[in-house]
């Protein structure tokens, strides 16, 4: 996956992370809420494809994955929420709120 | 301006990455399958999550290659597209049992507490999916068979 054109909020949850990684899954979740918009039941209502955005929300999962898997191998689970519904299942992302707490 | 390659690029390498993380998660708590513990449940609501995302993903993919629009919203609008749209063109879409394993493991995310034998027959079956969607896509825009090939062997020991 390409960084050269990694947008401000991944840049800055990238480095956020290194001294607080729940922040930083947080800012990465709230661009990409931001990005994707609400999910409607009426298809007329939902936004139309546009590539960009489409490209920087999947870079944000990736990233999101990336920090996951030094979790995963610490042996650190992210707790699933139910929330991630309401963004749509598709290409969601899941914050590790714990993830401090389970550190200590 | 992104292109189409370099988007089916991005929902490609997102769904490895989903495989691999959900393949490090089953390693570091094998006994998940078996184990009702909440660490346990949690375990597998978390690689049912990131299987059944990464299969929306892939499926994504070859809905770029059909030309399609990819559906926004709800995870049953992708299952409404992978049968209705891609299915009639690629009838092993519609075979019995292939996408509805990848929903079967899409509803084990959501009630984790239940039985867990479901949990990994859904993910053995799952890996037939991931196989067969891969194969139609074009060999350039393929998932690395190794981040599914695990799921083969879910809760064989």
């Amino acid at each position: 996956m390409t960084t050269e054109s990694m947008p401000a909020f991944i840049e800055e949850a990238n480095e956020l992370y290194k001294t607080d990684p729940a922040g930083a899954v947080a800012l990465l979740y709230k661009g990409t809420l931001e990005l994707k918009g609400k999910p409607h039941r009426n298809v007329a209502a939902r936004p139309t494809t546009d590539k960009d955005r489409d490209r920087l929300i999947l870079d944000a999962g990736f990233r999101l994955m990336e920090w996951m898997k030094e979790d995963a191998q610490e042996g650190i689970l992210p707790i699933p929420l139910h929330w991630e519904l309401k963004i749509g299942v598709a290409k969601d992302i899941f914050r590790i709120t714990t993830k401090n707490d389970n550190r200590n | 301006m992104t292109t189409e390659t370099e988007l089916q690029g991005s929902y490609l390498s997102l769904a490895g990455s989903r495989l691999e993380l959900a393949g490090l998660i089953y390693r570091q708590f094998p006994d998940c399958t078996i184990d009702a513990g909440i660490t346990s449940v949690i375990a597998r609501s978390n690689i049912a999550m990131l299987v059944w995302s990464a299969a929306i993903d892939i499926g994504s993919c070859l809905m770029i290659q059909e030309e399609l629009r990819i559906p926004r919203g709800y995870s049953t609008d992708i299952t409404i597209f992978m049968t209705r749209r891609v299915g009639p063109k690629y009838p092993e879409i519609g075979l019995p049992g292939l996408w509805d394993d990848l929903v079967q493991l899409h509803n084990v995310q959501h009630r984790a507490d239940h039985q867990s034998g479901r949990f990994s027959a859904s993910c053995r079956n799952s890996h037939e999916a991931f196989a067969t969607i891969n194969q139609l896509l074009v060999p350039a825009s393929r998932l690395a068979s190794e981040s599914y090939e695990w799921l083969r062997d879910v809760g064989n020991g």
